[in-house]
């Protein structure tokens, strides 16, 4: 029982520890001092009606969620046609490509943004928004693939196979049973690859353009020219807001999916 | 109108396995076929060729006289039922069942009451709006069947249909599943390793071992007549008794085994050789005097519905046999003799049999 206690105690202190910094972010963004202290000192909403008047925090948002909304799209369409295609069949050198696929989550990303811009640079036709959206791609595929193909493993191949007896042509039962069975998996798949991308920084600090940069890059940006403001501080805790309401709207999303099939089905529903 | 199916020397491997070995095989219009056997014995890779889920490595597959060897599964129109019923989980029953007519481009109108007509046939009523997770097992069970038959296809395929039931439900199933095939006409290829069920439901059984098929018959043949000992041991308890051909005479061999001798309508045996004989425990006579095979009771189990009298020859060999529970009585220790009516035991020569 104590054992048990103490075990239970100690994973509470790592939560916690890694957890912390997050909730410093958040309680040291209300602080009065312009510049970051924690405990805050005194309390104001100053720095967020501050944000509103940085236009390029603004812009920047703008940016980083467009370019991760694309990245997303790509990622999604990457990953799904090799979950489905490469990993469900089997050939010679199967696992090898896998593994390729699969391999910008164990490399450095720093190569990946040095190799790409390099690339890019010298083909000269991708650049700007291209170019950012690319190289996310790059690193948020693995991740969709990962999940996606979690998902095809755990899906009934038979029910596919049924819908093909029944007359359903390849795309017709893509269309109709498997996207469907495997929508969980999708949609998870999807908030790795967008949370992946938005909160990017290496790529992005490669691969921008003047003038059109990405939010989490911008605030490295001015933490490193101007030092940790409470600005900055603000933004963070916006970021950190906005990120859990995302959370919470998929969660809800899923939950209602199953909701739907497990409670008395609405007549409307019916062929 | 029911439609035939031809094998014409299918093989199908997996690597190093030859799952489906050089299999020749003719199902009749409207027949109920059973493909019986352990697991890994190749009857549902059968199964698969015939739906098109797997293509033979050779040989071809004739659909009234159509060789579909090449044709994918969605121009097939054969009607498939699994055995964890593969219903898709994101639509109704209604719409489960409507599926392969919405694919078809049938009107929804009609597509929706050649539905509910399909569910009525197995059935299921009230149901229509459900998602499966919401059904029991058996509903499940009725609305497979049900969509499966609502595309009017040219054969069923089932596959394992019934074991995912309890016992009580399954029997149920198994006369009502009957019924149905009778009333439809339709062909039907039936996967089981179910004996009982095998002999229950179908007109043919094939028993297949490791890739071939070892006995292809009505169930009463493959029952009384096994052609080995995999087939006699595979369909329920028997004994096999060891014996010598002592001699042959107007089409009868005479078979000694242990102290006595048992003629067997088989002229194919010469005096001299070793053969098998099973001989099924219901159909085993024992005798407090008289003649056949001396020997003792070693032991008595009440069943309820029999008795299982174990039975140890003088000669050396331990049989079984059921008797009618108030049959006997029988003693532990007392000496029987054992024999049975002619014809109720059949010879297997040895040596076609590798088990």
């Amino acid at each position: 029982m104590i054992g048990r206690a103490l075990f239970h105690g100690f994973i509470g202190l790592i939560y916690l520890f890694i957890t912390l910094p997050i909730l410093v972010v958040l309680v040291a963004s209300v602080s009065t001092t312009p510049y970051l202290v924690f405990p805050p000192k005194g309390f104001t909403l100053r720095w967020f009606s501050d944000i509103t008047s940085l236009g390029d925090f603004i812009t920047a948002f703008e940016y980083s969620f467009e370019v991760a909304v694309l990245a997303t799209a790509l990622s999604m369409l990457l990953g799904t046609w090799i979950a489905l295609v490469i990993g469900r069949n089997q050939f010679p050198g199967r696992s090898l490509l896998m593994s390729f696929f699969l391999s910008p989550i164990i490399l450095p990303e720093l190569a990946v943004a040095v190799g790409l811009l390099q690339y890019f640079s010298q083909s000269g036709l991708i650049h700007g928004l291209l170019a950012v959206v690319l190289a996310h791609s790059v690193i948020c595929t693995p991740y969709a693939v990962r999940t996606i193909t979690a998902a095809t493993a755990r899906a009934d191949r038979s029910i596919e196979d049924c819908a093909a007896s029944l007359g359903a042509a390849p795309w017709r039962v893509l269309r109709d049973v498997t996207l469907p069975l495997l929508k969980p998996g999708l949609l998870s798949g999807a908030i790795m690859a967008f949370v992946i991308s938005f909160d990017n920084v290496t790529i992005s600090l490669f691969l921008s353009a003047p003038g059109r940069i990405t939010l989490p890059a911008l605030l490295f940006n001015q933490a490193a020219e101007t030092g940790l403001n409470t600005t900055i501080a603000a933004v963070s805790a916006l970021l950190v807001i906005f990120m859990m309401g995302l959370m919470l709207l998929v969660e809800r999303a899923i939950g209602l999916e199953k909701f739907f099939q497990s409670a008395v089905a609405p007549s409307k529903r019916a062929a | 109108m029911a439609t035939n199916l031809v094998l014409e020397k299918v093989s199908r491997g997996f690597g190093q396995l030859t799952a489906v070995n050089n299999i020749d095989l003719h199902v009749q219009p409207g027949e109920f076929l059973a493909l019986l056997g352990p697991s890994g014995c190749g009857k549902t890779t059968m199964l698969r060729l015939i739906a098109g889920f797997l293509s033979p490595d050779s040989g071809r597959i004739l659909c009234d006289g159509e060789d579909i060897t090449k044709l994918p599964p969605y121009r097939r129109k054969l009607g498939v039922v699994f055995q964890n019923y593969a219903l898709f989980p994101h639509m109704t029953v209604l719409e489960n069942v409507g599926y392969g007519l919405k694919v078809a481009g049938v009107p929804r109108v009609e597509a929706t009451s050649r539905a509910r007509a399909a569910l009525a046939r197995v059935g299921l009523t009230t149901q229509d709006d459900r998602f499966p997770a919401q059904l029991s097992g058996g509903q499940q069970q009725r609305v497979a069947l049900a969509r499966a038959l609502v595309i009017e296809p040219r054969l069923l395929l089932l596959d394992e249909p019934l074991s995912a039931l309890d016992k009580s439900l399954r029997e149920e199933m198994q006369v009502e599943l009957r019924q149905l095939q009778q009333r439809l006409g339709i062909t039907t290829i039936f996967v089981t390793h179910d004996q009982e069920e095998a002999l229950t439901l179908s007109d043919r059984v094939a028993v297949m071992r490791a890739g071939r098929i070892e006995q292809l018959g009505t169930p009463r043949e493959v029952y009384d007549t096994p052609v080995n000992s995999f087939v006699a041991t595979f369909l329920g308890t028997t004994n096999l008794l060891d014996g010598t051909v002592a001699a042959v005479a107007d089409g009868v061999a005479s078979v000694r085994i242990a102290n006595a001798e048992f003629p067997f309508p088989a002229a194919s045996f010469r005096p001299g050789q070793a053969v098998q004989v099973t001989l099924r425990p219901e159909n085993v006579s024992l005798a407090s005097s008289g003649s056949g095979i001396a020997g003792t009771i070693s032991d008595v189990l009440f069943q309820g519905h029999r008795l299982i009298v174990l039975f140890e020859a003088e000669a050396g060999g331990e049989w079984r046999a059921f008797c009618p529970p108030n049959s006997g009585p029988w003693h532990k220790g007392e000496p029987v003799w054992m024999g049975w009516t002619e014809g109720a035991a059949a010879i297997i020569s040895k040596g076609d049999d590798d088990a």
